[in-house]
């Protein structure tokens, strides 16, 4: 095993050594080089306490009913596969949502009247998916590292100064989320906009060229959401919220509902 | 890791998968939390693991349970990751689902680093093959040896893998605080 050596330092001998995986010969010389090599003392310590911090880390409980559902029904291959499909048409309002609790944490307060150029929030979405790279220099916060619908995040990068955040599913399709400081200016938004509602918070949905554009006003400041999924199953779930809070009403009565939660947003009621 | 011991003289007996379900839910389901990072993947893996239990495609060796459930689990794991051949993480901000101003106490900052939560988004942040070692290792028990033979590499394989790891996660949670003199 002296090949793991590089002519100066143990390298990787030294995970073995601290887990007691060497030979008495191995061990020794370890030991010996340590004796007189700060740099590799300090690797070994490191290296102790990153181990006691994986090690003390607790049991995982699985969610409540888990096992009692899979007794019942048998262990099922398209758990996944299932699970995916719902997640797909919801994933652009869940992702608000976490979105709005970022942002919250922010805390960001700005007046700017933000007038959406649709087509260079596709574009931007589509430079990142496809050739963009990312760089954390300048990006502002930090984003959560995977969102519901089974998205991870890939790349990131700043856009005049903001953040925006390019996550991507098993299955290839993408998801950006940008945010900014001000307040949306939704008469600039085409007719054809749907309201939506996510946890409490309103805004509307966009369909463009076969892409999902979903804007959410946080007080102060401005999230939107691009994203490919397929549009009625989007459009589907971005009513999902208000039909369930809102079932004593018709749909018509709960989109002009949400249209009115949004313009109270504005400070625009009447 | 306990075993599963048949009565003396008996051959071992194959745990089925509602015994395993049962009887070591909570041990496996850890194990797919810890390699997938997240509990709906979590939740797909230990299914896919008491599948391949109840149709025989993993045969009970006498021995550790949990290290055999541990490698059923892990050829699971990573069967599933060859599948969706995802496209490996390109920039991490900061550890995720944090924010953390720009005047936060430096101290405070380290005891966050150390939750639960940022070692185990750390550990996910990893390369596979990393995070396999290091979930073998650190939270299963496994020894060099049972590694190599769970991942089907060698031992050396195995101390490199783990000595890169923690390297990366050293460089993920921040400067550790062990003094080792002069």
């Amino acid at each position: 095993m002296s090949g793991s050596w590089d002519g100066t330092h143990p390298q990787d001998l030294l995970a073995a050594y601290c887990d007691g995986e060497l030979g008495v010969a191995e061990r020794m010389a370890v030991a010996a080089h340590l004796a007189g090599c700060r740099a590799c003392r300090t690797e070994l310590a490191d290296a102790i306490e990153i181990r006691a911090l994986v090690r003390s880390l607790p049991e995982i409980e699985p969610p409540p009913g888990f096992y009692e559902r899979v007794l019942v029904a048998g262990p099922s291959p398209r758990g996944r596969m299932h699970r995916r499909a719902r997640a797909a048409a919801v994933n652009l309002v869940a992702a608000g949502a976490l979105w709005i609790g970022v942002l919250g944490v922010l805390g960001v307060r700005d007046g700017t009247s933000i007038t959406p150029d649709l087509r260079s929030l596709l574009g931007q979405h589509t430079t990142l998916a496809t050739v963009g790279s990312g760089s954390t220099a300048s990006v502002p916060v930090a984003a959560p590292r995977s969102l519901s619908g089974d998205y991870v995040l890939v790349r990131a990068m700043t856009v005049e100064g903001w953040p925006q955040y390019l996550y991507e599913d098993a299955e290839g399709r993408t998801l950006s989320v940008f945010a900014r400081p001000g307040r949306l200016r939704e008469e600039a938004l085409p007719a054809t906009k749907r309201a939506v509602a996510v946890n409490g918070v309103s805004g509307w949905a966009v369909t463009i060229d076969e892409q999902e554009v979903v804007f959410l006003q946080k007080p102060g400041s401005v999230v939107v959401l691009v994203g490919d999924d397929p549009r009625d199953a989007t459009a589907d779930a971005a009513m999902e919220p208000i039909l369930e809070r809102r079932d004593d009403l018709g749909i018509v009565d709960q989109l002009v509902g949400a249209g009115r939660a949004l313009l109270e947003t504005f400070g625009l009621a009447a | 890791m306990s075993d599963l011991s048949p009565p003396e003289g008996a051959a071992p007996r194959s745990p089925s998968w509602e015994d395993i379900a049962r009887d070591h839910g909570r041990f496996l389901y850890t194990i797919a939390y810890r390699l997938t990072g997240n509990h709906e993947d979590a939740q797909d893996l230990v299914q896919e693991v008491l599948l391949r239990v109840r149709r025989g495609l993993a045969t009970y060796q006498p021995g550790s349970l949990e290290g055999w459930l541990s490698r059923i689990t892990t050829n699971a794991f990573l069967d599933d990751v060859r599948k969706r051949k995802r496209r490996p993480f390109e920039v991490v901000p900061e550890l995720p689902d944090r924010v953390f101003g720009i005047d936060d106490d430096p101290d405070e900052a380290l005891q966050r680093s150390r939750l639960p939560d940022h070692v185990q988004a750390a550990i996910r942040s990893l390369p596979i093959d990393f995070r396999t070692a290091v979930v073998l290792c650190d939270v299963v028990g496994m020894d060099y040896a049972e590694i190599a033979s769970a991942t089907g590499v060698p031992v050396g394989t195995v101390r490199s893998r783990l000595h890169r790891a923690r390297g990366q996660l050293r460089q993920l949670l921040g400067p550790m605080r062990t003094e080792v003199g002069p």
